[in-house]
């Protein structure tokens, strides 16, 4: 054989992996979920508060690309590297997709469920979705609202929504609902203690 | 090549390394190893006592290079007291038909053969045994007819071989790269059992050649773990075929030997320092984690030996030097556990239930307040039982960052820990703490089959997460923690002493069987709370 590097080619590989993970973290859904590395196994089993268990074997996220033979003797690894973005995005979508699918899984399990179609006018899907949602407060005694995940086509209808929920009708139900989950959450931490 | 290699190991080796090697090709010849004397202490001439495959006693004394007259001179009253002594164990009538073997790595001169072969005529008259001459040539003959076919053959795997016989003996052991050594000689596959017997035995020789480097370099600790991976892959060998203690048990216990005598030679070095620094660059976290390192080893020592001899006194020194060294020691991560547990069982066995305490109440007070998801106070969260001493370290010192983020509202150990504190009825403590623990999510990895547990890496098994209830109930804690049973752990550790050197070589495999197993080899005195 030719001379070869396979040290450096090693590293390429790593940065690769490096370049696009940062890439992925420009989205803010990806980069905002929390991140473990499971060294050993098959599968991981998590038992929430609640007594709600989901086992996962681990997915596969995958995704290929395509450089043609003169883009790499012209270019050499830049060729590689300048697949960075198309590859990145590939992964969030697969991640995304599973993401919203367990969340969905679990929405059907607990019920946590809110039918936009049935909302009156006196109402607000989002104030529905945050009274059934447990809501947690930092030190400040704010509270820690979540993220909103919404498909393309539902995003102006939620911003409607959001909206909404400046009129002062809505803002006094609002507060009224903030109310509550703040007692909810001054329960949750209280109940955070060892009794007989 | 593998001649080359073993006649470079039995060159540059002395009779204290090539002694267990020594006694495995004797069992791999049929010979029935009965007593090894201690290093340097010879006892009669015989440094091992042994039978041969007719049941006729043998008495062997080990030597080191060449011998010349110079030096047959300096050792013959050793080769005296070899053959005229009778042999001096249980079961061995005094005046049975014996040997007297002298055995040498290095070759003798003419003049010496000469000398005892006139001497045998001597010892023959006077009814005493002839002496017998094991040289370098037989040895090495020996040796690789030893190995017969289990040899690392396939390219990575001798290239990992060679890797680690080339390494200079300093640092920590490499225990990926030796476990990814020994799965590739002692891997399960179809054989007779005598097969596997030989297969192990060769193993071990192989395991000898490299770990000589930090044999030399008296780099015990990482001696020892090099050993304690030969061992679990050697059970894990034995369990998954079944095989009856005759196929593996011998080479087993002459490693148990070599590991004791290495922690022998680490307390008598711990003990005779005045001063614990190594080399350059060192001091700060790095003194701190090597007083956790060697005590925690020592410490299960003391009581691996009070648990194989119930009437042994565990010395006391080695529980004065925690106490003295107590502010010390450095909790760099989850794989600093294991010490400090053998540390607290040490100090639980002189019922010293203040130190004992404050050992693994400092820990779960550590991990809860460190490694709880709102932490923010800005410091990091202990890393988990997969990074070394040397990789936090690495990160500590601005090296090589970790990515610590990971780390962040997850312990493996701390559910093992508070098992600890509930079978100790140490409620009051635990209250004390519990708001920080439920926000760690506590976690443990179970290989499956169990047996995985002896791999150093499983692809197969679950890990599990959960919170504790909120509230929890203390009622319910004690039932969870009496319902963990052994299902989870390899047959072969429960109830073995060696389960006390194996989490230290292996802490991500510290779990709540393992930890319960471990505990349960000392009477657990019920507090009032």
């Amino acid at each position: 054989m030719l001379p070869d590097y396979p040290k450096l080619k090693k590293r390429l590989n790593a940065k690769m992996t490096r370049l696009v993970q940062q890439e992925m973290d420009k989205d803010q859904f990806i980069a905002s979920i929390p991140k473990q590395r499971v060294y050993e196994g098959n599968s991981l089993t998590t038992n929430s508060v609640d007594a709600y268990s989901t086992t996962t074997d681990f997915p596969q996220i995958i995704s290929d690309f395509e450089v043609t033979r003169e883009q790499i003797v012209k270019e050499g690894p830049d060729a590689i590297f300048s697949k960075k973005g198309q590859v990145a995005k590939r992964m969030s979508e697969q991640i995304t997709d599973q993401m919203v699918k367990a969340m969905d899984h679990a929405t059907q399990m607990t019920g946590n469920i809110v039918n936009v179609k049935q909302v009156s006018e006196t109402s607000n899907p989002i104030l529905e979705m945050i009274e059934k949602i447990e809501i947690d407060f930092n030190k400040q005694g704010q509270p820690i609202i979540p993220s909103i995940v919404v498909s393309p086509d539902q995003s102006e209808k939620t911003k409607e929504y959001l909206k909404d929920l400046q009129r002062p009708e809505m803002q006094e139900k609002y507060q009224k609902v903030m109310a509550r989950k703040w007692r909810e959450w001054l329960d949750r931490e209280n109940s955070r203690k060892l009794v007989d | 090549m593998i001649e080359r290699i073993v006649e470079n190991w039995l060159t540059n080796t002395n009779e204290r390394e090539y002694q267990i090697p020594f006694c495995q090709v004797l069992v791999t010849q049929g010979y029935k190893v009965l007593h090894l004397s201690s290093h340097g202490q010879m006892e009669q001439g015989k440094d091992i006592i042994a039978t041969d495959y007719q049941g006729i006693p043998c008495g062997f004394q080990l030597k080191t290079g060449d011998i010349d007259g110079t030096e047959y001179r300096k050792i013959k009253g050793e080769i005296q007291e070899l053959v005229e002594i009778p042999i001096n164990y249980p079961g061995i009538p005094k005046d049975c038909k014996r040997r007297a073997i002298l055995v040498t790595n290095g070759i003798l001169s003419d003049k010496v053969r000469r000398d005892i072969d006139d001497q045998n005529i001597g010892y023959k008259q006077r009814g005493y045994p002839e002496l017998e001459v094991k040289t370098k040539m037989e040895l090495l003959q020996y040796f690789i007819e030893a190995h017969g076919g289990f040899l690392p053959t396939e390219l990575p795997d001798f290239k990992t071989f060679l890797e680690l016989l080339l390494s200079n003996g300093h640092g920590l052991a490499n225990k990926r790269l030796i476990s990814h050594f020994l799965e590739s000689i002692l891997s399960s596959r179809e054989e007779p059992r005598t097969q596997i017997q030989r297969r192990i035995a060769s193993s071990l020789l192989l395991t000898e050649y490299i770990l000589e480097p930090f044999e030399k370099t008296k780099n015990y600790i990482s001696a020892i773990e090099g050993w304690v991976l030969f061992n679990s892959y050697t059970l894990a060998l034995a369990e998954k075929n079944n095989l009856n203690d005759q196929y593996w048990r011998a080479s087993y216990d002459l490693t148990i030997l070599k590991i004791n005598r290495e922690l022998k030679l680490l307390k008598e070095e711990f003990l005779t320092r005045t001063t614990f620094l190594e080399g350059s660059w060192d001091g700060g976290l790095i003194l701190k984690s090597r007083f956790v390192i060697v005590l925690g080893w020592l410490s299960a020592f003391e009581l691996f030996l009070k648990q194989v001899n119930p009437s042994y006194k565990v010395d006391n020194r080695i529980y004065e030097q925690i106490r003295i060294h107590w502010n010390d020691f450095w909790y760099w991560g989850e794989s600093a556990t294991p010490f400090y547990v053998s540390m607290f069982l040490l100090a639980d066995n002189f019922s010293d239930k203040k130190l004992s305490t404050r050992i693994i109440g400092d820990l779960i007070a550590l991990l809860s307040s460190e490694n709880k998801l709102d932490q923010d106070n800005g410091s990091s969260p202990y890393a988990d039982p997969y990074h070394s001493p040397e990789e936090v370290l690495l990160s500590e010192y601005g090296n090589k960052k970790m990515d610590s983020k990971s780390f962040r509202g997850l312990s493996y150990h701390l559910e093992s820990l508070i098992d600890m504190m509930v079978r100790r009825n140490n409620r009051s403590f635990l209250a004390s703490f519990w708001k920080d623990i439920s926000l760690v999510r506590v976690c443990e990895f179970l290989p499956s089959p169990a047996l995985k547990a002896y791999n150093w890496y499983c692809d197969a098994g679950q890990q599990i997460e959960r919170y504790f209830d909120r509230p929890q109930s203390w009622g319910k804690l004690r039932e969870d923690e009496a319902q963990v049973t052994y299902n989870s752990m390899p047959n072969l550790l429960i109830n073995n002493p060696f389960l006390r050197y194996f989490l230290l070589c292996y802490p991500h495999r510290l779990g709540r069987a393992t930890l319960k197993a471990l505990d349960s080899t000392i009477s657990v005195p019920k507090t009032q709370n």
